[in-house]
C-alpha cells in the first residue's frame, strides 16, 4: 500500500516532466504487484485540472485522469470528518499546505507511506520519492 | 495424509494464482496503453510549463531534478 500525491500521478502523464520516468516505473511496479494506492478523493480534481491546464483540453484531461487512477488501482477516500480532523492535526504540526496535509493524513489513517514529488512533503512529512519508495519496496 | 492436504491446497490455490497473474498482466498492459495515450495527447499540447509545474504554479517549491 501507498498514498500517492497528485504530483506523481501528473508527472507520470507528462513525458516532458523530469520525474516522468521514475513515476512511470513506480506505477508499473505497483500495478504488477497488485498494490493498492490510496488517495483523498479530491486527488482526481487536482490531477484532472493540472492536466487540463497543460493540454488546454478538458475532455482529454478528464479522460487521462480517470484512466490513470483506475488503471493504477487508486482507492479514493472521501473527505470525511475523520480525514479532515487528521489533516488539521498533521498539517498544523508539520506546517503543510492544506491540500498537502490531506495526502499526509490519508497516509497516516491508512497506515502506509506517502509517495510524493512535493518538496514540503519530502522535507516535512516523511514522504518518499517514487525512486526511494521502489528502493525501499523491491 | 500431509502430502494429500498440501497437494489439495496447492491445486485449490493454483487457479487463483493464475487468475491473479493474468489480471495483473492485463492491468500492466492497460497502464502501458494509458501512458501511450498520454504521450500522444501531450505531443499536441501547447508549449510551456509541464503539467506538474501547473500543479505547483505559484508555490515555488518544486523538487528540482
Amino acid at each position: 500500500m501507498a498514498t500517492v500525491d497528485a504530483s506523481v500521478w501528473i508527472a507520470a502523464q507528462d513525458l516532458a516532466d523530469p520525474f516522468c520516468v521514475q513515476s512511470r516505473l513506480f506505477f508499473s511496479h505497483t500495478v504488477a504487484a497488485g498494490i493498492l494506492i490510496h488517495v483523498p478523493a479530491f486527488a482526481r480534481v487536482e490531477v484532472a485540472c493540472a492536466l487540463a491546464r497543460k493540454l488546454r483540453n478538458s475532455v482529454q484531461a478528464e479522460r487521462l485522469a480517470n484512466l490513470i487512477l483506475k488503471t493504477a488501482n487508486a482507492k479514493e477516500h472521501p473527505v470525511s470528518a475523520a480525514l479532515l480532523a487528521k489533516a488539521v492535526s498533521v498539517g498544523t504540526t508539520k506546517f503543510l499546505r492544506g491540500a498537502d496535509a490531506m495526502y499526509s493524513a490519508t497516509a497516516d489513517l491508512v497506515g502506509c507511506e506517502l509517495v510524493s514529488l512535493d518538496k514540503e512533503h519530502l522535507q516535512r512529512a516523511e514522504a518518499l520519492t517514487p525512486d526511494d519508495w521502489l528502493l525501499a519496496n523491491p | 495424509m500431509k502430502d494429500l492436504v498440501t497437494d489439495g491446497l496447492r491445486l485449490a490455490l493454483q487457479p487463483e494464482v493464475t487468475a491473479t497473474g493474468s489480471a495483473r498482466a492485463a492491468a500492466a498492459r492497460k497502464l502501458t496503453a494509458c501512458f501511450a495515450e498520454a504521450d500522444k495527447l501531450m505531443k499536441s499540447a501547447p508549449r510551456g510549463p509541464t503539467a506538474r509545474e501547473h500543479l505547483n504554479e505559484g508555490r515555488n517549491r518544486l523538487n528540482k531534478a
